[in-house]
């Protein structure tokens, strides 16, 4: 496809004429009608990400319903273990935990793979998308608002990313681990220690999520405010300090402000969009693995075989953790963009 | 059904038999407790046979790893085997060799097992060196 044509030329705004600099420019309209498709709302370009992500949810709908089965499977036959006397009971049981336990770590350690590399990813993209937010915000005249919003994305970011690497993706191993321990051994001090981990974890999270939440709540109150002042102060200096012309460049600034602030909607729309590109197919792909061993529980639990039964369901429950996770990093990438947004009163 | 049935009517005639020729010869009654079991054995094969059919089934629609349905499926055949004959001994008043049939099954199926467990040490090995 030929892109560049010469009957399309760039005049220069600086001033240099045609003649002096012919720039050559794509044939952006068509290009664009090419590469990205009509979305004409919010609401239609959300549904077009999803629809172009769910023939890419097949292979992973298929690896988790083979996982199942293999479980479904394997719990038929440990059903068959609980005729026999007590110790040979322990032993089988112990055998059928590691021949599940092997067979779902597989797949749980690509997903757990796959959400961190996903906080990556999101927390990677903040640290480009949030300067440009903020740069755009203080353009608008939010000075004091897009420094202390900037400010505590990043401390929250930061923490949340930190977090999430290095104490709540361990302890998400750490729980797949006792899970499989107190399947085995039917220990009750095991099955406590994994619920305790569990708990610390969706503690963590949801701490973190409201406490950044209340920041942003009562920074965007206090700061907006106090921007919003500033502006109308500054405006009326303008107005009655400039003779002749004070009237006409204080609406001028208007003008200005009002350019500012599209371009921050802009980058800030398109921001949520990336975000959620980079958020929903990890997210449908871990949800995906979620329900199914959601529904592979639930056949186990026909068998009459608990340990088992409690063994997918613990799985499901981290695969769960993960989605809170991956969610946490997502919410809080997009209440920043919203709150940059949300721009000056 | 009809295999079900005829396995329970087979253990009710052999405990009858073995209660009325128990009183004569002890012997004979635990030869009658011994056939009874083999004949329930047999008949139970008839339906562990369509489970193995069914796994089978299903592995091939999951295109499962046979291995892992493998040890499982030995696991259970060791187990019933060993537990079956160490009843037997048991019966037969030989409770000491039907504990220890017991013993060695339990070791067989952990000694079956160790592939799977070996199969979770190397994954956790793996993921240990990731963290």
């Amino acid at each position: 496809m030929n892109l560049f044509s010469e009957d399309v030329i760039i005049k220069s705004s600086f001033g240099i004429t045609s003649t002096g600099m012919n720039i050559v420019a794509p044939k952006l309209q068509e290009y664009g009608n090419l590469q990205v498709p009509e979305a004409e709302t919010f609401g239609e370009g959300l549904m077009m990400i999803v629809n172009d992500l769910i023939p890419l949810l097949r292979p992973d709908l298929y690896e988790a319903a083979k996982v199942s089965i293999a479980i479904v499977a394997a719990s038929m036959l440990i059903s068959i273990f609980h005729s026999f006397s007590d110790g040979m009971k322990s032993a089988a049981n112990i055998a059928g935990a590691a021949t599940i336990a092997s067979s779902l770590l597989l797949s749980a350690n690509s997903l757990i793979r796959l959400a961190a590399q996903t906080i990556e990813s999101i927390s990677e993209y903040g640290k480009l998308l949030l300067p440009v937010m903020t740069a755009a915000l203080a353009a608008q005249g939010g000075v004091g608002k897009s420094a202390a919003l900037y400010a505590g994305t990043t401390v929250f970011g930061n923490i949340l990313s930190s977090l999430l690497s290095s104490v709540l993706l361990p302890v998400v191993y750490m729980f797949l681990a006792l899970a499989g321990a107190s399947c085995a051994t039917g220990e009750d001090m095991l099955s406590k220690f994994r619920d305790l981990l569990k708990k610390l974890a969706s503690w963590i999270l949801k701490m973190i999520l409201t406490v950044f939440t209340a920041y942003m709540g009562i920074t965007g109150v206090i700061s907006g405010t106090t921007d919003a002042a500033a502006l109308k102060v500054t405006k009326a200096t303008i107005s009655s300090f400039v003779p002749v012309v004070g009237g006409i460049m204080s609406d001028a600034s208007e003008a200005v402000l009002l350019s500012a602030a599209m371009a921050k909607n802009a980058a800030g729309i398109y921001g949520i969009f990336a975000v959620l590109v980079l958020f929903l197919e990890p997210f449908l792909k871990i949800g995906c693995h979620y329900m199914v061993l959601k529904l592979t529980a639930a056949t186990c639990s026909v068998f009459g075989v608990k340990s088992i039964t409690d063994l997918v369901s613990d799985f499901s429950s981290a695969m769960g953790l993960l989605l809170a996770m991956t969610a946490a990093a997502c919410i809080l990438q997009l209440i920043s963009t919203v709150s940059f947004l949300k721009g000056v009163a | 059904m009809e295999l079900f049935w005829k396995a329970i009517a087979s253990a009710l005639m052999a405990a009858i038999l073995g209660v009325i020729s128990g009183k004569i010869n002890k012997e004979n009654a635990v030869m009658i407790a011994i056939s009874g079991c083999l004949v329930i054995a047999a008949l139970l094969g008839g339906y562990l046979r369509d489970i193995l059919d069914f796994l089978k089934e299903l592995e091939t629609l999951g295109n499962l790893r046979g291995e892992m349905l493998g040890i499982l499926i030995n696991c259970a055949g060791v187990g019933l085997v060993s537990e079956l004959s160490a009843m037997i001994c048991t019966d037969s008043g030989f409770a000491s060799l039907g504990k220890m049939i017991q013993t060695m099954g339990v070791v067989v199926v952990l000694w079956l097992s160790i592939p799977a467990f070996r199969t979770l040490l190397n994954l956790m090995n793996t993921i240990l060196g990731e963290i």
